[in-house]
């Protein structure tokens, strides 16, 4: 299956975005090898250039690096992933703060409310 | 590329065509056959009247069935061409890496080996149905006699004579004859609608033409003048034809004509729907 | 050249109907590229003049910087709106066929799509469905190892698992170096693998951007940018 992907945006922002979210959880372990352009943009179901262009700004950024003729890798920089971790949960969380904050719910219902959901969950 | 391309012509009319054919010769290995049947158990009986409309039907179906299987040729080569060019095969046709010109060839050459073939048959046919050891010498000398006839024509010497006249045909069939046909299927292409119909009416438009053409050409240089029919040689006078010879040259010059005017339409004025 | 189809001027008309009005266009190689339009606009016009199948009324168009010919012909692999192969041949001959004609056919390639849609090369076309009629054609077509790649309505008559997989069949057969011309009116099914666009409607070229920047600049799909330009 292809990855889902938001028409409205250009398709390489979204592919930036999977694929770093993707070595943030750990599905692409620092200092492993990517699969090649042509793999993942078939794995994606997207345009080979896209793709290029994808790991190319990805490079650019230094969360990936290439090798000449082994192939891309990610980068062996722990502070950067998490970095990058503490900013993808960060913005989520402002996200959700403001629409909790349209629903009407204070700081302290918010947290009370987290710690409830979560216990529920658990069972 | 032009062998492959000939190759694929063969491959995609040769079936039918071989089976058209094939049944003709099994047609008169039957008359042969019967006939044999017939006249070893029959022979006093030669006025059975059963027999005689027998055979008779038998011949009518078979002179008909030589014409249809003629004709029936002519017209399956010409609608292959048609379909290959202007059809939707087309599409394939015309975006394969090949030259105008090599298509052409390769739809010429089909075209010849099929009316040799068609011929050769027929002949194999007929052969099949009279020809034995009674019969072979004067089917010869029919031959001999109708070729000097033929070769009269001309008023050369009698070697010349037959190679002049051998030209002749092959030029008015080869070039002349193939030409005129893909022309007018080239020109039928043309024809914004009923593109079949324009085919046809090209045929014929462009036989009139040259039939036009031909007159002029004979009246004007028949030694006999206009309305002089056939050359007889008179005794000790031999009178050249030359009307022979350009009319001849004619259908060579038609023939090249037809050629580069259909290469011209493929090249410059194809417009596939 | 780096560009590998330059139209100058280009027209055709038909009678009284203008197919192509004096179209200026250039595409560059290594790109997918969608020409996108309502029916009747001169998307099928432009593609056939491309290939030799109709001849200019006024202007021009290259190939690759030649005009096209034999030689634009080896370099041009063509998918035709119709079916336009003969319905009596087998699969394995329409191979052979294209192996034969084209150098850069690539017939492992073509018996290995074939192998992994289930497709029987010993059948004749003429007992196939439609679908599988279009996938054969595809696979005749992505076989080739040409610079420019024609599709005209790949996808128009098929269910959307066909479409998939023949969306998934043109990128993973995708060189970099070859440029793939699609045509059609389904663009919401195909604007995620589209490097660049061409909008054209009566014959004009309305924009020609790529697939990027209208998300980026007008933050909306191409297809909604497609409604919108060609509101009726």
């Amino acid at each position: 299956m292809s990855w889902k992907l938001n028409p409205d945006r250009p398709v390489y922002v979204q592919l930036i975005e999977r694929i770093t979210t993707d070595i943030i959880a750990g599905i692409y372990p620092p200092g492993s090898k990517l699969p090649s352009v042509r793999d993942l943009a078939q794995t994606a179901g997207v345009n080979p250039n896209t793709m290029q262009k994808a790991l190319s700004e990805m490079e650019r950024t230094n969360l990936v690096y290439s090798q000449r003729t082994s192939g891309r890798f990610i980068t062996e920089d722990l502070s950067m992933i998490d970095d990058l971790k503490t900013e993808l949960a960060s913005e989520q969380i402002k996200e959700f703060l403001e629409k909790m904050e349209k629903i009407g719910l204070s700081k302290e219902d918010i947290i009370g409310l987290i710690n409830k959901v979560s216990e529920e969950e658990k069972k | 590329m032009l062998k492959k391309l000939f190759k694929y012509e063969w491959k995609s009319v040769s079936t039918l065509l071989l089976i058209v054919h094939g049944a003709l010769l099994v047609y008169a290995l039957i008359g042969r056959i019967g006939y044999q049947i017939y006249f070893s158990k029959f022979l006093s009986d030669s006025s059975n009247t059963v027999m005689g409309i027998t055979t008779m039907f038998y011949v009518v179906v078979y002179v008909f069935g030589i014409m249809a299987v003629l004709l029936m040729t002519m017209l399956y080569l010409a609608i292959h061409i048609q379909k290959s060019f202007f059809s939707d095969e087309g599409y394939l046709t015309h975006t394969l890496p090949v030259s105008p010109t090599q298509l052409l060839l390769s739809k010429i050459f089909i075209y010849w080996v099929w009316t040799i073939l068609d011929l050769i048959f027929v002949a194999a046919s007929i052969a099949i149905l009279l020809v034995n050891k009674e019969t072979w010498p004067a089917i010869v000398y029919g031959f001999r006699e109708m070729w000097h006839t033929l070769t009269s024509l001309s008023g050369l010497s009698d070697i010349l004579n037959n190679i002049v006249y051998l030209l002749s045909l092959c030029i008015e069939f080869f070039i002349f004859s193939t030409g005129l046909l893909i022309f007018a299927v080239c020109l039928g292409s043309q024809f914004k609608t009923h593109k079949v119909m324009g085919s046809v009416l090209s045929f014929f438009g462009i036989i009139i033409l040259c039939n036009i053409v031909d007159l002029i050409i004979t009246s004007i240089t028949l030694p006999g003048g206009f309305g002089t029919v056939m050359m007889i040689t008179r005794a000790g006078e031999r009178v050249t034809n030359y009307s022979y010879i350009i009319e001849t040259l004619w259908y060579l010059a038609a023939g090249i004509f037809f050629f580069f005017g259909s290469r011209y339409i493929l090249s410059k004025r194809l417009n596939l729907e | 050249m780096s560009t590998i189809l330059d139209c100058r001027g280009l027209t055709k008309r038909y009678g009284n109907k203008l197919a192509l009005d004096h179209i200026d266009l250039s595409l560059d190689r290594g790109k997918i590229i969608g020409l996108l339009g309502p029916n009747g606009s001169g998307k099928t016009t432009l593609i056939k003049l491309l290939n030799g199948l109709l001849v200019p009324t006024e202007g021009e168009i290259f190939v690759d910087g030649k005009a096209p010919g034999v030689e634009t012909k080896r370099i041009v692999s063509y998918l035709p709106e119709r079916t336009y192969l003969n319905r009596w041949m087998r699969v394995s001959d329409l191979i052979s066929y294209f192996c034969d004609f084209y150098e850069d056919f690539d017939r492992s390639r073509a018996y290995d799509m074939l192998q992994k849609l289930n497709i029987n090369p010993n059948d004749r076309l003429s007992t196939m469905s439609k679908g599988t009629k279009e996938k054969v054609q595809l696979i005749l077509v992505m076989s080739r190892r040409a610079s420019l790649y024609c599709l005209d309505e790949p996808i128009a008559g098929v269910d959307p698992a066909a479409r998939d997989y023949i969306l998934s069949t043109i990128i993973n057969n995708y060189d970099e170096n070859a440029t793939i011309l699609i045509s059609t009116h389904l663009i919401s099914d195909v604007e995620n693998i589209l490097d660049d666009v061409i909008f054209i409607q009566n014959g004009h070229i309305r924009m020609q951007d790529s697939v990027d920047n209208i998300r980026m600049a007008k933050g909306v799909s191409v297809d909604s940018l497609f409604r919108e330009v060609f509101k009726c």
